[in-house]
């Protein structure tokens, strides 16, 4: 797993371009984290010894949060606690309404977006994904993400073998797109002040 | 628009229902293990249960082992580098074996110690000597990822916190505010 700091700042990047704000961009945040909040149990584990706990229970929880069937999952579970629409009551209020003239497909095409990332589900979910894509790089050899879990043959595990977990290159990377965004992000704050 | 009590309750259960069927898939692939898969000419990647089960199989084959090194010991008129790994479950030891370390070493040796977790590419030798005879190594530092992760998890608390609210009575999050107004 690269660090959820990374995840965080790959998160932000694809927050600024669907422009996902606020209370929601939080949540979308949190489903990139989602996949490892198990890690706590294996950190237990070892701080008190026990292994065969890992093996038999926080190993298999964390590989099975880490495919598509666990985003869902664990998005599903965190919903529960959260609002079930994030949408503005007064719909008006919607930060995503799009000024001028454009055709009418692109503005349906943005209402549906708003609509779907009023749910906290949609942006968990979505958050999972972005988490095991960035999850796949890792991997040289040896290792990569079982997207399709519980297929579990090789040709099914998948990696683009770009670095090994545990190092920071993940950060390196998105560190310079990461900038990028948080520019774009004070320059659309500072028009929006000034209109 | 509140989440309906019923919907939460589906909700959980297919949650519980993922964690217990991730449990069983777990325990089963270390007590039943499959056979292990490739693609390609590339090594197989295999756990110790897998290696333990289907040694026959993976007689002489390249292998990719991730355990955790203990007993590691180096042998400086041999220059052989050797550590064990072994299955927490079962009585089951495996022998890693590295010839001509100082030559074709990627680590000095005293970067790997008892208890690191490594990446062990080698050749399969369990079932004629109980050893992987190794050709490439990498060791994993996971305490920089948790390092790291602190520093995530702070933010997160802190995000959460600034636009949620949170009603610990109901275990319930709910937006601080909406439509720019500030909610009671």
């Amino acid at each position: 797993m690269p660090d959820w700091f990374a995840h965080i700042m790959l998160a932000v990047i694809v927050a600024t371009c669907l422009r996902i704000t606020g209370a929601k961009r939080v949540l979308f945040i949190i489903g990139n984290v989602m996949p490892d909040f198990v890690r706590f149990l294996i950190i237990i584990g070892n701080a008190l010894d026990l292994q065969t706990f890992n093996v038999l229970v926080s190993g298999p929880i964390n590989s099975g949060s880490h495919t598509l069937l666990g985003v869902f999952a664990y998005a599903l579970f965190i919903s529960i606690f959260f609002d079930r629409s994030l949408a503005p009551v007064n719909p008006a209020a919607s930060p995503l309404e799009i000024q001028g003239e454009h055709p009418a497909f692109a503005r349906a095409l943005v209402a549906r977006w708003t609509r779907a990332t009023d749910s906290p589900l949609f942006l968990l979910v979505a958050g999972g994904i972005v988490h095991l894509f960035l999850d796949t790089f890792m991997w040289p050899y040896g290792g990569g993400l079982y997207w399709l879990y519980p297929i579990t043959h090789a040709a099914f595990r998948w990696s683009f073998g770009a670095w090994w977990p545990s190092t920071y290159e993940a950060i390196m990377v998105l560190a310079p797109f990461f900038i990028a965004a948080v520019v774009v992000e004070c320059i659309l704050v500072m028009r929006k002040k000034k209109l | 628009m509140k989440t309906p009590k019923h919907d939460k309750a589906v909700k959980a259960a297919v949650f519980a229902a993922f964690v217990f069927f991730s449990i069983a898939a777990g325990i089963s692939w270390n007590y039943f293990p499959t056979p292990p898969t490739r693609v390609d000419g590339e090594p197989y990647s295999v756990s110790l249960s897998q290696l333990r089960d289907y040694a026959a199989e993976m007689e002489g084959q390249p292998v990719i082992i991730m355990p955790n090194a203990r007993n590691v010991s180096f042998n400086t008129t041999s220059d052989i580098l050797t550590f064990q790994t072994s299955h927490i479950l079962f009585d089951f030891t495996v022998t890693i074996v590295y010839y001509n370390w100082t030559e074709n070493g990627t680590y000095p040796v005293g970067q790997l110690e008892n208890g690191s977790s490594v990446v062990v590419t080698g050749i399969c030798r369990v079932e004629s000597a109980g050893s992987i005879v190794g050709t490439r190594i990498v060791i994993l530092l996971p305490e920089n990822v948790y390092v790291a992760s602190i520093g995530g998890l702070a933010i997160i608390v802190v995000l959460v916190l600034v636009y949620f609210k949170i009603d610990f009575k109901k275990l319930a999050i709910t937006r601080k505010t909406r439509d720019g107004v500030k909610r009671p």
